[in-house]
C-alpha cells in the first residue's frame, strides 16, 4: 500500500536535563524511530512507562519538534504545515480527562474551540455543530453547558473526543485514552473509538501500555522499548507469534490472573533502564531471557523481517500462543 | 450508544469562578475584610457628601481643636483640626482618596508588568525564563524605599510620578508567583490540547492560562495593594510622597509627628485608619487564598 499517511524516518527527540548547577545531560526519549501507518489503519503502540510513547505522539502532533529525522504527515513534512492546517489534519485524545479539559471553560466552548480558533462559521452554526458532535460521541445534551468539574471521567473523555473530531481530522492520536478510566467505562470509550474510526475512516494511533486494550482496535501493533520500535507487525501476528522477548513478556502480563493467584508480572527482573544511560548492544539485554552474554552485549540488532519486523538476535520463533503461556508455574 | 455513566448534572451550571465566589461569601474574614474595605472606599468616594469641610482650607483661629470625645471638642470638627486649622475628619476622608488611588493604580501597573513577565517566563521557559529570572533578581536587589526616594528626590514629586515609581517597583511578587503558577499549568494536557487544535500563543496565554491563575493573582494583588498603600505612606512621611495641598494618610502622620507627645490623637487617627485598611485588605486576601487553594475541586 502506497497511501502512507504517517511516516517517521530516523526520528529522535532529545530533552536537556539537569538544572543550572547540575551537569547538563541529554535524555534521548526517541532513539531513531522508523514507522509507517497507512490510511485508515489503526496502529497500536505499546510499551512500558517512560519508553517514549507520549513523546512520539507529541512529535506527530507537532507540539514538540523532532531533534533529527523526518516526520511526514499526509505526504508532507510536518514543519511545512501552519498550525491551523496541521490541526485540521491531526488531532489528539489524551490520557487524563481530568487535566485535558480547561476547568474554566464550558463543555460547549471546549468542543467548539477548534472551530473558533479557525474562525469557522458563526456562533450559531458552531453551536449546532457542537451539539451534533456531542451527540455523535454520546454526550448527554444537558451537559453541553456544564463545566468539566461536573462531569464524570467517561463523560470528560467523550468531550475530549468530540473536540478532536469536530474539525474532521484524518488522523487521531489517542495517548492512553482509557487508562485513567474505570474498567466499566473503558470498554465504552474503546467501542466509541472503534465505531468512530470506521464511520469517519480515521487513521489512528492508539497508545497504551496494555496490550489487551490494543487487541480490540488495532490492525497492527508496534512495540516500543527505550525510545525505539523493537517489533512491528500485523496485530494477529504479534499476538500469535511475537518474536521479541519483550513483546512476549508484555503478552504474558495481559493474561487474566486466576482467582486467588498473584497478579501476573512482566517476568522482567531488572528495572526499566534509564534513558539517560542506555545499556550497550541490544538495549533489552539486561532483562532478556534469551541474552547470550556476548553478541547481545556488544551489537545492537538491526530490524529483521519484512511485514513483521523485529530487532533481536535471538527471537522467540516458536509459536507462542496465549494458551501455552498460561500454564501455571506454581 | 448508551450512557451508563450519565450523572444527574445540576440544571444551572455554575462556573468555577462563581463557585469560588459562593464559597468566599461563606467565609467570615471575607465578609469582615470586604465590608471594611468597601466602607473605606465608599467614604473616600462620598467624602463631599459626608463632610462639608474642605480638607485644604486653613483657619488659623481654629488651630489644634481636639476631637469630639475630649472636653474641649465640638461636633463641628469631629476629629478636631490640625496645626493650620484644617478639619481633621475631612482630611482623613480626602486622604483616603489619594491613598486608595495610589494603591489601586500601582497594583494595576505592577500587576500588569509582573503577570506579563511571569506568564512569559513560565510558559516559554528556556531563554525567556533565564532572562526574566535575571531581571527579577536584579529587581529584588534594589531596596524599594531607597530607589523611590532617589527618584522622587531627583525628579520631584507628583501623584503620577509616585504611582509610576511604586508601580514599577512592586511587580516582583506578581512575577514570581505567576511564573510558578504558569509552570505548573504549562504541562497540563489542556494546554497541549490547545496547541494541538491550532490555538495561537496569545490565545493559549489569555484563554487557557490566565483564567486558571486568577486565584493566586488576586491573593498577590491584595498583598501588593496593602504594600503600595504603606509605601506611599512611608514616602509621604519622609516628605517625598504626596505634596500639599493634596493629602494622604501618610502625609497626615508626617505632619503630625511634632505633636506626638502633645496631641497623640493626631498621629493615632490616620495611623489607625492605615492599620485598619491594611488589616482588612489582608483579611480579604487570606479568605480568597483559602477558597481558591482547593484546586482539586475544579
Ligand atoms: N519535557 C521533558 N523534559 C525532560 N524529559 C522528558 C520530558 N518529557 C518526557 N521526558 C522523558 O522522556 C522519556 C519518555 O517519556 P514519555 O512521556 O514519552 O513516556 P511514555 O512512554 O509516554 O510513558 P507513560 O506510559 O508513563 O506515559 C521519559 O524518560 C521522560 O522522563
Ligand atoms: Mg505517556
Amino acid at each position: 500500500m502506497m497511501d502512507d499517511v504517517l511516516v517517521m524516518q530516523g526520528v529522535t527527540r532529545d530533552y536537556p536535563v539537569g538544572g543550572a548547577f547540575a551537569k547538563k545531560r541529554t535524555l534521548r526519549a526517541l532513539r531513531g524511530i522508523d514507522l509507517t501507518v497507512s490510511r485508515g489503519r489503526t496502529l497500536g503502540l505499546v510499551g512500558e512507562s517512560g519508553c517514549g510513547k507520549s513523546t512520539l505522539a507529541k512529535v506527530l502532533l507537532g507540539v514538540e519538534e523532532a531533534t533529527s529525522g523526518t516526520v511526514l504527515v499526509d505526504g508532507h513534512p510536518i514543519e511545512s504545515y501552519g498550525r491551523i492546517e496541521r490541526a485540521k489534519l491531526i488531532q489528539p485524545v489524551f490520557q487524563d480527562p481530568y487535566s485535558s479539559l480547561n476547568p474554566r471553560m464550558t463543555v460547549a466552548s471546549i468542543i467548539g474551540a477548534p472551530l473558533q480558533v479557525r474562525g469557522e462559521g458563526t456562533g450559531d452554526s458552531r453551536r449546532k455543530r457542537v451539539e451534533e458532535v456531542a451527540g455523535e460521541v454520546g454526550l448527554p445534551r444537558h451537559l453541553i453547558g456544564a463545566y468539566p468539574s461536573q462531569l464524570s471521567g467517561g463523560q470528560r473523555q467523550r468531550v475530549a473526543i468530540a473536540r478532536a473530531l469536530i474539525g474532521e481530522p484524518k488522523i487521531l492520536i489517542c495517548d492512553e485514552p482509557t487508562s485513567a478510566l474505570d474498567v466499566s467505562v473503558q470498554s465504552q470509550i474503546l467501542n466509541l473509538l472503534h465505531r468512530l474510526k470506521q464511520e469517519l475512516n480515521l487513521t489512528m494511533i492508539l497508545i497504551s501500555h496494555n496490550l489487551a486494550v490494543v487487541h480490540h482496535l488495532a490492525d497492527e501493533v508496534a512495540v516500543m522499548y527505550l525510545g525505539r520500535i523493537v517489533e512491528h507487525g500485523p496485530s494477529q501476528a504479534i499476538f500469535d507469534r511475537a518474536h521479541h522477548p519483550y513483546s512476549s513478556a508484555l503478552l504474558k502480563a495481559v493474561l487474566p490472573p486466576r482467582p486467588g493467584s498473584r497478579l501476573p508480572e512482566l517476568g522482567l527482573e531488572a528495572e526499566f533502564p534509564s534513558p539517560l544511560n542506555p545499556p550497550s548492544g541490544c538495549p533489552f539485554h539486561p532483562r532478556c531471557s534469551n541474552d547470550d552474554g556476548t553478541t547481545c552485549h556488544e551489537i545492537d540488532p538491526e530490524p529483521s523481517g519484512t511485514s513483521h519486523t523485529y530487532r533481536c538476535h535471538h527471537p522467540d520463533n516458536f509459536t507462542q500462543t496465549a494458551a501455552q503461556d498460561q500454564a501455571p508455574a506454581d | 450508544m448508551t450512557n451508563i455513566e450519565q450523572t444527574t448534572a445540576p440544571s444551572v451550571a455554575l462556573s468555577p469562578g462563581r463557585m469560588t465566589l459562593h464559597r468566599a461569601l461563606r467565609h467570615v474574614s471575607f465578609w469582615v475584610g470586604g465590608t471594611i474595605v468597601l466602607a473605606i472606599i465608599l467614604a473616600a468616594i462620598l467624602a463631599p457628601a459626608i463632610t462639608s469641610h474642605d480638607p485644604a482650607i486653613q483657619d488659623l483661629a481654629q488651630r489644634y481643636i481636639p476631637p469630639v470625645w475630649t472636653e474641649k471638642g465640638s461636633w463641628d470638627h469631629v476629629l478636631g483640626t490640625d496645626n493650620l486649622g484644617r478639619d481633621y475628619f475631612a482630611r482623613l476622608l480626602y486622604g483616603a482618596r489619594i491613598s486608595l488611588l495610589i494603591g489601586f493604580m500601582t497594583v494595576l501597573i505592577s500587576g500588569a508588568i509582573g503577570t506579563a513577565l511571569g506568564v512569559c517566563a513560565g510558559y516559554f521557559g528556556g531563554w525567556a525564563d533565564m532572562i526574566i529570572n535575571f531581571v527579577i533578581t536584579i529587581r529584588l536587589t534594589l531596596p524599594v524605599v531607597l530607589v523611590a526616594l532617589v527618584v522622587v528626590a531627583l525628579v520631584g514629586s507628583s501623584l503620577t510620578l509616585l504611582v509610576m515609581v511604586i508601580g514599577l517597583l512592586l511587580w516582583d511578587r506578581f512575577a514570581i508567583v505567576v511564573r510558578s503558577a504558569t509552570q505548573q499549568l504549562a504541562h497540563r494536557e489542556y494546554i497541549t490540547s490547545a496547541a494541538a487544535i491550532g490555538s495561537s500563543t496569545w490565545r493559549i496565554l489569555f484563554k487557557e492560562i490566565l483564567p486558571n491563575i486568577t486565584g493566586p493573582l488576586i491573593v498577590v494583588a491584595s498583598i501588593e495593594l496593602a504594600h503600595a498603600v504603606l509605601l506611599e505612606a512611608s514616602l509621604s512621611f519622609l516628605g517625598l510622597g504626596v505634596q500639599p495641598p493634596q493629602v494622604s494618610w501618610g502625609l497626615m502622620v508626617a505632619e503630625a509627628k511634632s505633636q506626638l507627645l502633645f496631641r497623640p490623637w493626631m498621629i493615632a487617627v490616620p495611623g489607625a485608619a492605615l492599620v485598619l485598611l491594611i488589616f482588612a485588605i489582608n483579611l480579604v486576601g487570606d479568605a480568597i487564598r483559602d477558597v481558591t487553594t482547593p484546586e482539586g475541586k475544579a
